[in-house]
This record gives structure tokens, sequence and C-alpha cells, in this order.
């Protein structure tokens, strides 16, 4: 496990399966019941996944939204990317190619979402002046 | 008409040779060899009239992108002179014979994109393949002994093929085709998509732009292929029990399947016989 401004950076095992799912997620229940945890999953190594390790991701990432945390993921393979797209929980996660962009998320408002929300701005801004 | 069917294997021209050899013995003429890869709609009666006219011993088919790997072969005038003639390839042969251009629908089935176009192709009518079983409302199929519950939806064109249990709330659309033997689990969404014969899809999964056999799935917007073995998820069923009227003496009691009581299927019989695309037989 490596940390690194407050961020957790946990990598999978290599098999996601019930077992592992079960010890993993022993392995990580003092960071999920932490203040505001932040955490990043990084897949390099995951070579099988299947249903329970759905499960877990939902459960991580459900300790972590309880506690005004979040949990990110990294490094998908295309096999995975499509496990997670055909089970509709990619739509749950932020997931990123590398580990270090999904840390830095974690740092930085990213351009993107400041355009996006930048008109709702100048509307509240033009209301307060008048 | 005689057809044969060799397995692929090193040899296949010599096994080709030693069936046309038996042709010739049987007093058959002009044979038709073609290696079971593209699906072409050909103007036989058209092809056999140019291969006569040019009097070539073979005629390769074509189309705009070049040879299909079909041939008119004259078996007697092939067999004289074997070496120059096997494989049938034209670039090898002397005096290039003028080739056949098929003027019909023709998709090479290269790959697993192909085999979607083809199924779409036939929903839409671009092709000659039809849809097996009923047409229960426009641009919907359903084959004999398929069961839908009721609130199962089925959006135009899809096609449900025999013996396929679509469960509760699941949607098949954008020219699905979900093949014999199947099972849509509760809730799923299957857009776009084949599922080839004894595929099980699990419950609430969304499967979109894929063609699946068994445990194989393959991502066609990704181009990749992989086996999943989770049950839960994607797997094989095991063909369907044919239904035994229970009146017949043998039918034990043990063994008559109990009715789903959760479920209310209304079922729909198809008058239609044969199958609709059976094509992608192969290992994926």
């Amino acid at each position: 496990m490596t940390t690194g401004k407050a961020v957790v950076v946990k990598q999978l095992p290599e098999t996601v399966s019930a077992p592992q799912s079960q010890a993993f997620y022993r392995e990580l229940e003092a960071v999920l019941g932490s203040d505001r945890p932040r955490l990043v999953f990084d897949f390099t190594g995951v070579r099988h996944f299947d249903s329970a390790g759905v499960e877990l991701l939902l459960r991580c990432m459900e300790e972590a939204m309880k506690r005004n945390g979040d949990l990110k993921l990294a490094a998908l393979s295309p096999q995975l990317a499509v496990i997670l797209e055909m089970t509709r929980i990619d739509r749950l996660f932020e997931i990123f190619d590398n580990c270090n962009d999904a840390v830095e998320s974690y740092h930085h408002f990213y351009p993107e979402a400041m355009q996006s929300i930048a008109p709702t701005l100048k509307v509240a801004s033009g209301k307060l002046q008048s | 008409m005689r057809i044969a069917i060799q397995k692929p294997a090193e040899d296949r021209w010599a096994n080709v040779k030693r069936a046309l050899l038996k042709d010739v013995q049987r007093g058959i003429e002009t044979v038709l060899i073609a290696e079971l890869g593209a699906y072409v709609e050909l103007d036989l009666p058209a092809a056999l009239q140019f291969h006569r006219a040019k009097a070539q011993p073979v005629t390769p088919i074509h189309d705009d992108m070049g040879s299909l790997a079909y041939w008119i072969v004259d078996a007697a005038r092939v067999l004289s002179n074997p070496d120059s003639f096997f494989p049938p390839d034209e670039d090898r042969i002397i005096n290039a014979p003028v080739p056949y251009k098929v003027r019909g629908y023709v998709n090479r089935l290269e790959d697993p994109r192909d085999f979607r176009r083809l199924v779409v192709d036939a929903f839409l009518g671009r092709c000659s393949i039809a849809p097996a079983g009923r047409e229960v409302k426009p641009g919907v199929w359903i084959d004999e002994g398929a069961r839908l519950h009721k609130t199962a939806r089925l959006v135009a064109p899809s096609y449900i093929g025999c013996n396929t249990r679509i469960q509760p709330g699941a949607v098949i659309t954008r020219c699905s085709n979900v093949e014999r033997n199947c099972n849509v689990g509760e809730g799923s969404l299957v857009s776009n998509a084949s599922l080839l014969p004894h595929t099980m899809i699990g419950r609430g999964l969304d499967v979109s732009a894929a063609l699946v056999n068994g445990n194989n799935f393959i991502d066609l917007d990704r181009k990749i292929s992989f086996r999943i073995e989770d049950p839960n998820l994607i797997s094989n069923v095991p063909p369907v029990k044919q239904h035994v009227p229970s009146y017949l003496p043998e039918y034990a009691e043990a063994d008559r399947p109990t009715p789903d009581r959760d479920l209310e299927y209304s079922e729909y019989l198809s008058r239609a016989k044969g199958r609709l695309l059976e094509v992608f037989k192969g290992e994926v």
C-alpha cells in the first residue's frame, strides 16, 4: 500500500473472486472507516475478475461515500472495462488510465468540470450584482 | 445436385481431388468448390452459363474486392492435370481464367463485426436470409417454444430463437438476435448484440455491441474477445429438455417440471421451420 497526499492507492490481487474479495475488504476496513477516505484501486495486475469483484467495488464505494470520501479506479484492462460496462457500474466510478492521474484528480479541479459549471456561476454572479 | 463437406485439414486439396474423382466416376461434369467463409448469394444458373460460355476448366467467383474462394470446375478436365489446378488459385493457373463477378449480396464474414452486419442485413431485408419463427409484430420474430415474460420488451427489429427465455423486465433491441436455448436474465438489456445458441445472460446486465457465444464474449467496439467464467454474468445454458406431454406413461412424476410460480409467461408458437443464422458456428 502506498500513500501520498492522504490518498490511499491499493493494488488489487491478480484474482478478484469471493475469497480474495473478503480478504481485500478486511484489509481496507481501517481506511474505509476513517473520515473522508480517498481511495484509488489499481487494477494493473488483475487477471480474473467476477461478480464478487463487482460487489467488492460497490461495497467499498458505499462505505467511502458514507464518510464523504471517494473511490476511483485506475489502469483497467479493456476486458475489465467491458465487465464494468456490462454490469452498469462504470458510471458510478471515475476511471483513469493510471494511478498517478487518479491520485492527482483528488487535488485538482479539471478545466472541463469548471467549464461545465461556468455558465451557472456567471448567472449566479449576475444575479448577485443586480 | 450433391453436396459434400470436407473438414478443414492440412491435405484438404487432396481430399477435394478424391471427391472430384468420385464425382467423375458418377458422371458429374461440373462442380462448385466453396471454401466455407464468405456468405455469397450466388446466381448459380447464371454462373454456370458463364462458365460454359468461357469453356475454361476453372471459373473463379469474384466480387468487387476480388476472389471469394468459390470456384466452378470441370471435374474431368481439372483432374487430367491436377498439379496445375490445385489449389484452384487463379494467380498460379497458366492462362488465368476469367472470373465470374457476383452481383448479389456478399458478406465475407472475416470477423465478428461482419457477422453482426449479416444479422442486421437479414433484419433489414438486404439479403435473402429471413428470420425464422412467427413475426408477432412488425420486425419482431419469435420462434417455437420461446418464452417471454409479460414485462419483457422486444423492440423491432429483433429475433428470439427456439426455447429461449426472456425474463421479467429484460429488453431486446437494436437488431439483436437471441438464438435457440438462450436465457436473458431479469432486467438485462441486449442491444445491437447477437447471443449464439446456449448462452445465458445474468440479471441486470447491459450487453451492447457484442457477440456472445456461451462463455466467450466479443466486444465489437473494442475489438476484443475474452472468456467470462462467472455464471452470474454469462455462461453456457444446458440444453433445454424437450417438452413431453404429461399423459405419456414413460413421463415420470419426478421428472415433470414444476411450473414457475413467480413468473408469468406468455408463450408464442411459431409455424415456421428452420433457424436464423447458423453461419457462425466456429470457435470465436
